[in-house]
């Protein structure tokens, strides 16, 4: 599958990867589908999603020295403080410098009318005069992409005129369901405007994240194999992520976040991606791990790695484990997260009871299935089906589905459907790091978290003796999927 | 208590006739002594040029980029006979948001308050007709216009433009919107042409409120940037736009028009063409088909 850096942006995740956002079955099926073309969406007659893709700017003000220019009315830019402070805060937190501004060009009512482009490259060449900011990024939004305001045309002028790199971000909010599209956006920006043609190789591993909270742990791994981890976007700077094109590799965290990018460095400029399943849990961690020893040359080394800490580790994760066995889970995360956090539940004997997806992509960006259906697909690794759920965020869903199933556990990557879910008397555990389950250490730190969350569930019972949900007896009732409407073309 | 303003919008693809007609329609009415606002809707911003010696007036949206505040007396001019004329304006071709224009200048109108201290008897929207995208439909909305005619001649553009309008019409009927009066057959002057229009009014259940033939006579009026019932009030055309403005003012009921979809309207336009190559090659037919 061709990637095209030509272009001034990338194509939705519906038409480039056969995304969908509403699905109910399960993981045979799932794969079934996926592996036979691509798994049908099913459109919904309610929805009550709230994100759109145009956060795509809040994943690039990560980088920690460039301006962010959001073409848009001043509400859009609303989530300016915000990101300023959580990027802030973890460039503070590795002690490296923030200096990435965010700002909205306020499209009015007149804007509206007569067109804003003029105004809007006004605003570029001030902001480049009061900041010197290390490259400019120029996003759209709804205002200015229904106008049809000719974004590219005053990029290509303003790279006459500025001596950094300037890229649009066409992130209109109503072109795409699925939210994941913002990394895309990124990437493509990135690589079209900063990442430069490798001039020598070096002993980095491009490893693309969020928070990057297991930085050390990763750095002391990676330097057994005598390789160094080059983290992004977070933290990065411009001319760091000018390098991406000279590493030995990429990884990433999460299969849906580095699919275009990993996949675009490696047709590109021939960096291999990994693209097996992800590193959590014991057999991902080894299975990706080895993959990444063979690209660099290190089996050797890695072998001997998995075998010293298999013996650490192992032991005290069985013990866990036997605290756990028959609890029964619900997850809720995006695709990158939820069918590897669920395997990682299933190697610690949880049974699943539903695994909620955000979306789901049918191909990634090598024309390939997601590495994790092919594992699923396999009939040695089908510890026992379970039911499966693509829902962009749809709450009233997820709540019916904790409802009818009542599980132990319900897991988390997006912190506001936790409080529904304890509300419930469920005892919740929101995964928000990225590195819960990584590698042995982590997935020992998981299963005690696990544990610590269901064994005393006082909290859950109170709260939800005492809290009234908004949804009737009669939602309650119905099938969780009774507003998805029947297959689509 | 204010007494009721008659609004009406006339539509019309681009260069049908549409402000010719509704400038000679806004003309006629002072003749006959209403009060009237013409309110061009066309980011060209030539609609009541003829009103006003062929000079262009400051538009209301030129009048917003440059200024906070618009008031009335910046945007609304007095031309023929004291008929008080208003542009919308819009941007310039290719950028921004023409549509947005419209609703912008329309509403910001309305907030001026103007109709009424003016006193006026009637206002006559001019609007491009294609109603491409919601701005085009606004003077059809809820609580603008009353009733809307459409300028068309037997052309088939035209008529595809008077569908369309059709079409925005009926979507609007069950909100409060406009209804329609009638189609204005501008141009009429082939014999066939007639019977095309006439066709497509009873296919669309409307009606014909007039038939307006070409006329040198308009020609050499808006040459002298005149509207014809000022430059020849006694000629023949302007009884016509007289008895065309009469027919406009005096209607009082308006309908839902049956707008064709995209098929029928292929398929009812390839049988005229059918009977129009007919009538080249000499093929002879019936009376009855009117040819």
């Amino acid at each position: 599958m061709a990637i095209n850096l030509e272009e001034s942006t990338v194509a939705i995740r519906e038409s480039r990867l056969g995304g969908i956002t509403g699905y109910d079955g399960d993981i045979c099926d799932l794969c079934r589908q996926t592996k036979c073309g691509s798994a049908d969406n099913r459109e919904r007659c309610f929805s009550q999603a709230g994100s759109c893709i145009s956060s795509a700017l809040h994943g690039l003000a990560n980088i920690t020295d460039i301006a962010v220019i959001n073409h848009a009315p001043q509400g859009c830019t609303a989530f300016a403080p915000d990101s300023l402070t959580e990027h802030g805060f973890v460039a503070k937190k590795r002690g490296v410098p923030y200096h990435t501004v965010i700002l909205g060009t306020d499209i009015n009512e007149k804007d509206t009318v007569f067109g804003a482009t003029d105004s809007l490259k006004e605003i570029v060449l001030e902001t480049y005069r009061r900041y010197k900011p290390k490259a400019i990024f120029i996003g759209t939004s709804c205002t200015s992409g229904i106008i049809g305001e000719d974004i590219d045309s005053v990029v290509d002028e303003l790279k006459q005129e500025l001596p950094i790199p300037v890229a649009s971000v066409h992130c209109e909010g109503f072109k795409s369901k699925i939210l994941a599209g913002r990394f895309d956006l990124v990437d493509h920006a990135v690589l079209t405007s900063i990442v430069k043609p490798p001039r020598k190789k070096n002993h980095k591993v491009n490893f693309k994240n969020f928070n990057e909270s297991a930085r050390e742990e990763i750095t002391e791994l990676f330097a057994n194999f005598g390789v160094e981890p080059f983290f992004f976007y977070a933290t990065a700077t411009v001319e760091e992520l000018s390098h991406l094109s000279e590493s030995l590799a990429t990884v990433c965290i999460c299969g849906s976040l580095g699919t275009y990018i990993g996949n675009a460095l490696e047709e590109k400029y021939g960096v291999p991606y990994i693209k097996t399943i992800d590193p959590l849990g014991i057999v991902g961690f080894e299975t990706w791990l080895r993959a990444l020893g063979k690209v660099i040359a290190q089996e050797a080394a890695v072998e001997a790695y998995i075998e010293r800490e298999r013996a650490l580790y192992l032991p005290q994760i069985e013990a866990v484990k036997r605290e756990l066995q028959g609890l029964r889970a619900v997850v809720n995360m995006g695709p990158g997260f939820a069918f590897q956090i669920s395997r990682v539940l299933q190697e610690l004997g949880i049974k699943l009871e539903y695994v909620i997806s955000l979306h789901h992509d049918s191909r990634f960006d090598d024309g390939e299935v997601p590495a994790f259906i092919e594992y699923y697909a396999q009939k040695e690794n089908a510890v026992e089906n379970f039911k499966v759920s693509i829902s962009d965020q749809q709450n009233f869903e997820i709540m019916n589905i904790l409802n009818a199933f009542k599980p132990d556990i319900y897991l988390s990557r997006h912190s506001g459907t936790t409080v529904g879910a304890i509300k419930q008397g469920v005892a919740s555990l929101f995964v928000g790091d990225e590195y819960k389950a990584f590698g042995y250490k982590g997935t020992l730190d998981f299963a005690q978290t696990i544990l610590y969350t269901v064994k005393n569930r006082s909290f859950e019972k109170n709260l939800a003796a005492r809290v009234k949900l908004p949804y009737t007896a009669w939602w309650y009732k119905q099938n969780s999927a009774a507003f998805l409407k029947e297959e689509v073309e | 208590m204010s007494k009721k303003i008659k609004q009406i919008a006339i539509y019309g693809k681009g260069g049908i006739g549409k402000s010719t007609t509704t400038s000679n329609i806004s003309a006629a009415l002072t003749t006959m002594g209403y009060k009237v606002m013409q309110f061009g809707c066309d980011p060209k911003a030539d609609s009541t040029n003829t009103l006003r010696d062929g000079t262009y007036i400051p538009t209301v949206l030129d009048t917003l980029r440059e200024k906070n505040k618009v008031r009335a007396e910046d945007v609304i001019f007095k031309g023929f006979n004291g008929v008080y004329c208003v542009e919308a304006g819009g941007p310039a071709p290719g950028v921004g948001c023409a549509g947005r224009g419209i609703i912008t200048a329309v509403q910001l109108l309305k907030q001026l308050k103007v109709y009424e201290e003016l006193d006026l008897d009637v206002i006559i929207y001019d609007v491009l007709g294609d109603v491409v995208c919601g701005g085009f439909a606004v003077p059809i909305r809820e609580g603008i216009a009353e009733h809307v005619f459409t300028v068309s001649s037997a052309d088939f553009m035209a008529l595809y433009a008077a569908n369309n309008l059709f079409k925005g019409i009926k979507k609007y009927s069950n909100s409060g919107g406009a209804l329609l009066g009638g189609v204005i057959a501008n141009s009429i002057n082939a014999p066939y042409s007639k019977d095309i229009i006439d066709d497509f009014a009873a296919k669309t259940q409307t009606q014909v409120v007039e038939y307006v033939p070409r006329s040198v006579t308009v020609t050499q009026a808006e040459l002298q940037g005149k509207t014809t019932i000022e430059a020849s009030p006694d000629s023949a055309q302007a009884k016509i736009y007289q008895n065309l403005a009469r027919k406009v003012i005096e209607t009082t009921e308006s309908k839902v028009p049956r707008p064709l979809e995209n098929g029928e309207l292929r398929d009812w336009a390839a049988t005229w063409a059918d009977q129009l190559l007919a009538v080249e090659t000499g093929e002879i037919r019936g009376r009855a088909q009117g040819i």
